[in-house]
């Protein structure tokens, strides 16, 4: 259930705080964050069976993804994080938002999302990221990040790779991060009125919206448009004759050729150890 | 008045509990049936795709990978190659190209005038060998040889006065003999090519070498009256050398970036140990990296 959908069926926010702080005693529950919560999970849940599902059927298809392709091209995970890590803590305040700074802790590739840790080797072949975000009050001073309030925001995002770059220079391709739902991921006492308030405020807004715009765009370097080339070139080869240091003087001229190639991408398997592109050439 | 407070209340109530469960807020029960699910499906996709993975366990030092499929590296040479002629460019002489003495007492001499020679390459008859983890690709590419010059002979006159007392060839006398004929030689054969492959900053250099010097041989005579006919051999060299060095699409470059609030960053990929080897039909190519930033 989304906090829009709540707000239409009860426009009038006070007397439905009203009620709702009488009937759940002012605990975590009174707040919608219990069932955002379990809902953010089943949401997963249900998305990682489908993905998996998707993932079956392109494996039973092509086992060997590499023998429908003419290339493939391996990113491994330490590259991409290499990239991630320079987002690391970044910070924003959204501006619909009161004494409100949302931090943007890390982010990393988890293509193992869904294995249990215990269970090894497990492959769940899902574009997520272990991305960690938290919201907190301003500072009373400049100096530290964050005031007295910080609360974990629980994110489902995952990793997005266009082979093709949109604006930026050729030879890269566009890696965003796709925000699915963020939660804030708290337990709240009956007396934290301070902590319900800041909640409050955090789950009235779209956060994935908040969090995904501020999400900065990266390229990996992916060349999708290549040039085979040959400039054709003499190589010496005089030709000896009989008498002494005579010779028929010239050069053996090898041809030029030239040739364009396109790669389309046909699939792209994400892994435990990276990225997996599988590509064809025009 | 009572009513209506009530009716109000009550709707209120109906509200709020709508607020709470308008969506079927999922039970902890379906959460563990769909985490059963989710098990069921990540167990199969782990039979399946655990083969493909290239890093186990992953690591830092896991290189960038590229594998070229063989039937495409060796189709592309194919297109590239095929069709394609060696030119022989003649830039000049260096004479007499063969000479002798007597005749009529000053020698003769025959000179090559012209010569062209050209090389055309057909079907190229790609050959992977892999061995030990290396790859190689040689080629054997038929051709069909042309050449063609034109000689010139010429047996001196005798030796003539260039003073009262002095008598010789420098001072020959009358012109000589001379002729003139074009020669021409056709062959068909085979070059011996390999291919090597060498991984670097970004590319994947792909070298067309002959390792052997390949001779084809063009006799030339010419008939020089008296003399009779004389003739001499031609040997057409394509040296042991490289014959095509280009770079084949490595798709992944060396370059990228992130727009972070405070300005962009872009790096630069320094490529580390590049090794090239065979395997799975293809030719694969890896790359250990370093990030530079700027």
């Amino acid at each position: 259930m989304s906090i829009a959908t709540c707000k239409l069926i009860l426009p009038m926010r006070h007397v439905y705080t009203t009620i709702v702080f009488g009937s759940c005693l002012l605990t975590t529950s009174c707040l919608p964050l219990k069932q955002l919560q379990m809902q953010q999970q089943a949401n997963l849940l249900n998305a990682q069976i489908q993905q998996t599902s998707q993932v079956l059927a392109q494996l039973k298809k092509t086992p060997n993804p590499e023998s429908a392709s003419q290339f493939s091209v391996f990113v491994p995970v330490a590259a991409l994080n290499e990239v991630f890590s320079k987002a690391d803590g970044l910070s924003f305040e959204p501006q619909n938002l009161n004494n409100v700074r949302i931090v943007l802790n890390q982010f990393r590739a988890n293509f193992n999302a869904g294995c249990s840790s215990g269970s090894m080797p497990c492959v769940s072949a899902l574009p997520y990221l272990d991305f960690s975000v938290s919201a907190c009050t301003l500072p009373p001073r400049a100096g530290s990040p964050c005031g007295d309030i910080t609360v974990t925001l629980q994110t489902t995002a995952y990793l997005d790779i266009v082979p093709q770059s949109v604006n930026g220079l050729p030879g890269q391709a566009t890696v965003s991060v796709q925000i699915v739902d963020v939660v804030p991921n708290v337990q709240i006492g009956i007396f934290d009125f301070a902590l319900r308030g800041f909640v409050q405020q955090l789950i009235k807004v779209n956060l994935a919206q908040l969090v995904a715009q501020n999400v900065p765009p990266m390229t990996i370097p992916v060349q999708i448009n290549n040039h085979i080339a040959y400039k054709g070139g003499p190589i010496p080869a005089n030709i000896p004759t009989p008498n002494g240091g005579s010779a028929i003087l010239g050069n053996i001229l090898t041809p030029s050729f030239a040739k364009d190639v396109s790669l389309q991408v046909q699939s792209i398997l994400f892994l435990p150890d990276g990225v997996h592109m599988y590509l064809l050439a025009n | 008045m009572s009513i209506v407070r009530a009716t109000t209340v009550g709707l209120l109530f109906t509200i709020s509990a709508l607020d709470c469960f308008c969506a079927q807020t999922p039970t902890q029960d379906d959460i563990n049936k769909l985490t059963q699910q989710l098990a069921v499906n990540i167990a199969a996709v782990t039979q399946s795709a655990q083969p493909l993975v290239i890093c186990q366990p992953p690591s830092a030092t896991c290189p960038f990978r590229l594998w070229v499929a063989q039937a495409y590296l060796s189709g592309t040479l194919d297109q590239l190659l095929n069709n394609q002629s060696l030119i022989y460019d003649t830039t000049g002489f260096r004479t007499p190209n063969l000479a002798g003495g007597d005749a009529l007492g000053c020698g003769w001499y025959v000179n090559v005038t012209a010569f062209g020679a050209s090389l055309h390459i057909s079907t190229i008859s790609p050959v992977w060998e892999t061995a030990a983890g290396q790859i190689r690709l040689s080629l054997s590419p038929a051709f069909n040889f042309s050449a063609q010059a034109q000689l010139a002979g010429h047996v001196n006159g005798p030796p003539g006065p260039c003073h009262i007392f002095d008598w010789s060839c420098s001072c020959p006398i009358g012109g000589g003999i001379g002729a003139s004929v074009g020669v021409g030689a056709t062959a068909n054969d085979q070059l011996g090519l390999l291919v090597a492959l060498t991984p670097s900053q970004q590319n994947l250099g792909v070298q067309v070498s002959q390792p052997n010097a390949k001779t084809i041989t063009v006799n030339a005579s010419i008939g020089l009256g008296i003399l009779g006919t004389v003739g001499f051999p031609i040997p057409i060299t394509v040296p042991s050398s490289t014959l095509y060095n280009t770079q084949f699409p490595m798709a992944f470059g060396t370059s990228g970036g992130i727009n972070l609030p405070q300005g962009a960053r872009y790096y630069q990929i320094n490529v580390v140990s590049p090794a090239v080897s065979g395997g799975d039909n293809g030719v694969v190519a890896t790359f250990g990296f370093q990030f530079i930033w700027q």
